[in-house]
């Protein structure tokens, strides 16, 4: 059975682990990996696709070592695999403005969390973008409805039910 | 009063009685009875009252008429007295405020106008006219030169000239000839003149006196007798003075070739005494006068070629101001562009000063809470290991998890893998489960089944690996406990990056090592190879090559320039890589100022400095990497800037893609001290 993913890209081992922290109450239905950089980030989509797995959100700081957090929102946008499916969500201090209306533009921005972030927010962000993402990539709606909105999975699992 | 026989009159026409009556009052005071003055105040008496004057065989050498009368103009009157053969020989002169000549035009072309007396007048200058205006008429009625031989004494004018019989009379060769006097000339072409004309009136004006205006049509010129006359001409950019030692005994030359309107003002400087001639009068003189087309000849020849070497004197003078007006302005604006410059550096330093004083009291503030904060999470730390107990599985993840060295998320991920895997063999098939009792520190399967393992059998008590089922419902505590321990890790890096910051900040607002005491003796070049040891790690990779010329020992603060080329030698391998080439070199040098001097170069090979970046790479900017904050660019080389400036030496920087080449010039002995 493929899982859903979500990716916290962010190079301070501290801030990644308080993301990863923040996530938890999803972790029971929602796999997190992290990548410290744009390259490792892609390595972990690469793996996600290969392995048949949804990768539902990305949660990517603008300020990488590298490339930035947008250069990889925008490739990913780009990517035939993850079209349509992959919400993507900035989490940052440091992006200007430009960097923000180009991440919006070019790479279909979902949302944009300042730093520092309220942990409450953050969930209802990935609650809101991980559930768009289970009905967009036609998972079984059931296994989410604890962690993410579950009044949204019911109707589309009954919708569902009824249309079969 | 009764005058003495025959009576000599003199009239005056004034409409203003105040006036009227100094003028006369000033007149009998200065004639004393010799003369009778009689005055009329409108110009419909004046004709009656000069009649009267001659009409019993008196003379009437003078008068003196306001030139606007209530009833009519000075110069109408005038005309009209000229034109009446008893009163022809009359001298009229107009009474007027006014410098300008141009509405008695008419008046002075007929020569019914002989002179103009300014008011205010003095006594001086009224006695001054007066005697002139008689002079003429003496050589006639001696009775003028008998009775008022003072005043004509002191109105004697141009002397008449002894040597104007020198000239010869074929005055044609004297046309060319240097030898003779130019003003011998003048005086000979007058005499001329006055004999062709009949000794034609003499107009005598004041300072101020306009006697061409600039446009005006001329009719005729003016030939001066005496004084000085100014010739100037407006433009947009005012009145400009063009001749005034040059101007020359003939003005209206212009009339002369046919042009009408005058091109120059002539006003008169000093007191001017001229003859006004219309061009007719000339004509005639000219047919009657056959000596004088060649003496006018000469002098127009003599005061052209004055005024055309002054046209030239002004032409260079024009082209010498322009010169220096052009290397004035080129100053100008080479001083303008410095000052912009200087104002643009002012400004920037302004607010450099301005970030660091907010520098000073950020770090100044962030200190305490993060020291605060440091010492909590330690004191958590402890107190959560005392709860836990020394031994307890969970007290284990706690420490694990906070002291784990970091490690990249892909070798993590790599490890979670082969956990998965392991696990899988040995029947657990979760790999969610995997990866939480990896980030439970649980990260093989011997350690996972020493702790969370089953017990079986009652003496040797061995444990196996539990179900999946049973190690998740396990392992809850334990991941609590590796997930306190990494919010605690968390506390302490965060906190750590706060400090070092702070630290940073604090240094660079110092100026680096601003306590420590100058030395003498310090050798630069084992300055280089220390740094070049410290940073022994970061620079395995890289080629360091050599270039150290003998050079003296400098006077500074070694632990501060240790940091200079510590910042260097991290800044080169930051940019060029771990691979990078170093070139190190020391030399002999002197500074701006020439005082002796040691150059130190760090030269890498890197990409080299975007351009526009080279000038601020000195100003303080912080960087992040990984998480850790660098002051390789930014403070590291703000804080050298400080450093090296605190010795009186200067840093540069100089970068081509591929080469880029600190040099810090270092005075042998620090110009404060230099003194001592």
């Amino acid at each position: 059975m493929s899982e859903l993913v979500v990716l916290v890209v962010e190079d301070e081992p501290e801030v990644r682990d308080a993301l990863v922290r923040d996530l938890q109450p999803l972790a029971a239905s929602v796999r997190i990996e992290v990548a410290d950089d744009a390259e490792d980030a892609e390595a972990v989509v690469r793996e996600v696709a290969e392995a048949g797995d949804v990768l539902g959100l990305v949660l990517a700081d603008h300020r990488l070592p590298g490339r930035t957090g947008v250069d990889l929102l925008v490739d990913l946008a780009e990517d035939p695999d993850h079209v349509g499916v992959t919400r993507k969500v900035l989490v940052t201090g440091q992006a200007d403005h430009a960097d923000t209306i180009r991440a919006v533009n070019e790479a279909g921005l979902d949302h944009y969390i300042a730093k520092p972030w309220d942990a409450e927010e953050l969930r209802a962000v990935a609650r809101a973008a991980l559930t768009d993402a289970v009905l967009d990539a036609g998972l079984d709606p059931l296994p989410f409805v604890a962690d993410l909105d579950g009044p949204r999975l019911l109707e589309a699992y009954r919708r569902r039910a009824s249309d079969r | 009063m009764t005058a003495p026989h025959p009576p000599v009159r003199i009239l005056v026409v004034e409409g203003d009685g105040e006036v009227r009556r100094r003028l006369v009052a000033d007149l009998e005071a200065l004639l004393d009875e010799r003369a009778e003055v009689r005055a009329v105040a409108t110009a419909a008496e004046a004709l009656a009252a000069a009649h009267r004057a001659v009409g019993d065989g008196g003379l009437l050498p003078l008068a003196l008429i306001e030139r606007t009368l209530p009833d009519g103009s000075g110069g109408a009157v005038a005309t009209q007295l000229h034109e009446d053969p008893a009163l022809a020989p009359t001298r009229k002169v107009l009474l007027t405020s006014e410098p300008s000549l141009k509405d008695v035009g008419s008046a002075l072309s007929h020569g019914a106008v002989h002179g103009m007396l300014h008011r205010p007048w003095t006594r001086t200058g009224l006695r001054e006219h007066v005697g002139a205006h008689l002079r003429p008429l003496a050589a006639q009625h001696p009775v003028l030169a008998e009775r008022f031989g003072d005043l004509l004494e002191a109105a004697a004018g141009p002397p008449r000239p002894a040597d104007v019989e020198a000239v010869p009379d074929d005055v044609a060769s004297v046309l060319l000839d240097p030898t003779i006097d130019d003003a011998a000339i003048e005086r000979l072409m007058v005499e001329v003149l006055d004999a062709a004309l009949g000794e034609p009136p003499r107009l005598r004006v004041a300072p101020g006196a306009v006697l061409i205006e600039e446009g005006d049509d001329v009719g005729g010129i003016y030939v001066v007798l005496d004084g000085e006359v100014a010739l100037s001409r407006h433009d947009e950019g005012g009145r400009h003075l063009l001749h005034s030692a040059s101007t020359g005994p003939i003005l209206g030359l212009l009339s002369l070739t046919g042009h009408k309107r005058a091109f120059l003002r002539c006003e008169a400087v000093t007191d001017v005494l001229v003859i006004p001639l219309t061009v007719e009068q000339l004509s005639r003189a000219l047919a009657a006068e056959p000596r004088l087309g060649a003496l006018l000849t000469r002098v127009l020849l003599t005061s052209l070629a004055r005024r055309l070497r002054r046209a030239d004197e002004l032409q260079v003078e024009v082209d010498r101001l322009n010169r220096d007006l052009a290397a004035e302005r080129d100053e100008l604006s080479a001083a303008l562009r410095s000052l912009a410059e200087a104002e643009a550096q002012l400004v920037h330093q302004a607010r450099l000063a301005t970030l660091g004083e907010l520098a000073a009291g950020v770090a100044h503030e962030l200190n305490n809470p993060a020291a605060a904060l440091q010492r909590a999470s330690e004191h958590l730390a402890e107190d959560v290991r005392t709860i836990l107990g020394p031994t307890s599985p969970v007290a284990r993840a706690f420490d694990a998890a906070r002291t784990e060295p970091p490690m990249s998320t892909a070798d993590a991920r790599a490890g979670r893998q082969r956990l998965a895997d392991e696990l899988a063999a040995a029947g657990v098939e979760d790999r969610r489960l995997a990866g939480r009792l990896w980030a439970a520190g649980l990260r093989d399967l011997e350690t996972i089944t020493a702790t969370l393992g089953t017990v079986r059998g009652r003496v040797r008590r061995r444990r196996q690996l539990p179900s999946a089922a049973e190690l998740a419902e396990r392992l809850g505590p334990i991941e609590a406990g590796a997930r306190a321990g990494t919010a605690v890790r968390g506390i302490q890096l965060a906190t750590e990056r706060v400090l070092a910051l702070v630290g940073g900040l604090r240094a660079y607002l110092r100026g680096g090592e601003a306590d420590e005491p100058f030395v003498d003796g310090v050798d630069l070049a084992q300055g280089l190879d220390d740094a070049v040891r410290l940073l022994g790690h970061r620079l395995r990779r890289a080629t360091i090559e050599r270039r150290y010329a003998p050079a003296p020992a400098i006077t500074g603060q070694p632990g501060a320039l240790q940091q200079v080329w510590t910042n260097l030698l991290a800044n080169a391998v930051e940019a060029g890589g771990d691979e990078v080439t170093i070139e190190l070199a020391v030399a002999p040098a002197t500074t701006p100022e020439g005082a002796p001097a040691v150059r130190v170069t760090v030269t890498d090979d890197g990409p080299g400095i975007p351009e526009g970046l080279a000038e601020r790479i000195f100003e303080p900017r912080f960087t992040t990497k990984h998480g850790q904050v660098t002051f390789g660019v930014g403070l590291g080389l703000s804080i050298s800037r400080r450093i090296v400036e605190a010795h009186g030496g200067t840093i540069s920087v100089e970068s081509t893609a591929g080469r880029t080449v600190f040099t810090v010039v270092l005075p042998v002995t620090h110009p404060a001290e230099a003194g001592r």
